[in-house]
């Protein structure tokens, strides 16, 4: 819970690489020439993007994990992960068009990596759908696991699709030279968003647990 | 106002009112959670401190008198 130490100390140093990454963005990052401020919104989106990809990865090694040892805590590990990459998705498909609308003029546009990320976004909400609807117990575990696993051959797809289609389909740059103020904005927001990940994944599995705890007691209590 | 400021703006409220809203869902269901996980565990409880009160008063008496009884 909240009060456990570890979870308090996380707590503490995620507020407080919020706060400093926050101020690298606004303050000590420098405006872009060409696109102004606008441009800063890449700071966290990048990151975000980077954690749902994290996230996903996760949703792959417990849902092969709960194969091979059939192990309720791999089950929710693959659950919580799932969430928090939707979470981090959704946040990444939310500030890109905000970013696009002013350079593009428009706020979408169905480009490999746009594309690619939005479809991967569905099929993590359908593998959450998928555990919603179907019945608790073994057999919703192992279909989840294995849409887990197939799910994830997407993942790549979206990094490596600025190079697998044709330069005229692509809208994101395949490489971007960065000043050094920026980059290491850039790095300090990478942190962040990694520690606030961990933070995150720590606090749902805690409660899961709890979750799993109150279950069991349930079955023991006298009705 | 510059139109990419207020795209600026939006993501990053955005973001932080999202992530305010995450952390306030997890921590009040952490306290239904163990708001439950207590109450069950205090009714798991109760019936298992009654035996163990019982027998030191009960049993010390019950075989003096089922004795008694046979005597008579």
């Amino acid at each position: 819970m909240m009060s456990l130490p570890m979870s308090r100390i996380l707590s503490i140093g995620v507020t407080l690489a919020m706060l400093v990454a926050v101020g690298a963005v606004f303050l000590y990052a420098p405006t872009e020439k060409q696109m102004g401020d606008v441009q800063r919104i890449f700071y966290f989106h990048v990151s975000a993007a980077l954690s749902a990809a994290t996230a996903y990865f996760l949703v792959f090694l417990g849902s092969v994990q709960y194969l091979r040892t059939r192990a309720d805590r791999w089950d929710r590990f693959a659950r919580v992960s799932a969430e928090l990459g939707i979470a981090f998705s959704a946040f990444v498909l939310f500030s890109g068009p905000l970013w696009a609308r002013p350079i593009w003029g428009v706020f979408w546009r169905w480009e490999p990596r746009l594309t690619s990320m939005l479809i991967t976004f569905t099929i993590y909400v359908a593998y959450l759908m998928v555990r919603s609807y179907g019945e608790p117990g073994e057999r919703t575990q192992r279909f989840a696991a294995v849409v887990g696993i197939v799910a994830f051959v997407n993942v790549p797809l979206v990094h490596y699709s600025i190079n697998m289609w044709a330069a005229d389909q692509q809208l994101h740059p395949p490489k971007v030279e960065l000043d050094p103020a920026m980059l290491q904005t850039k790095l300090i927001c990478y942190f962040t968003f990694a520690c606030l990940f961990t933070l995150l994944l720590r606090l749902r599995l805690q409660q899961e647990r709890q979750a799993a705890r109150l279950e069991a007691l349930s079955r023991l209590a006298p009705q | 106002m510059n139109t990419g400021l207020t795209y600026l703006a939006i993501a990053y409220a955005g973001f932080f009112a999202v992530l305010a809203g995450f952390l306030y869902r997890i921590v009040s269901r952490d306290s239904q959670l163990q708001a439950s996980v207590d109450a069950l565990e205090a009714r798991l409880e109760a019936p298992l401190e009654a035996p163990l009160e019982a027998p030191l008063e009960a049993p010390l008496e019950a075989p003096l008198e089922s004795s008694a009884r046979v005597e008579s």
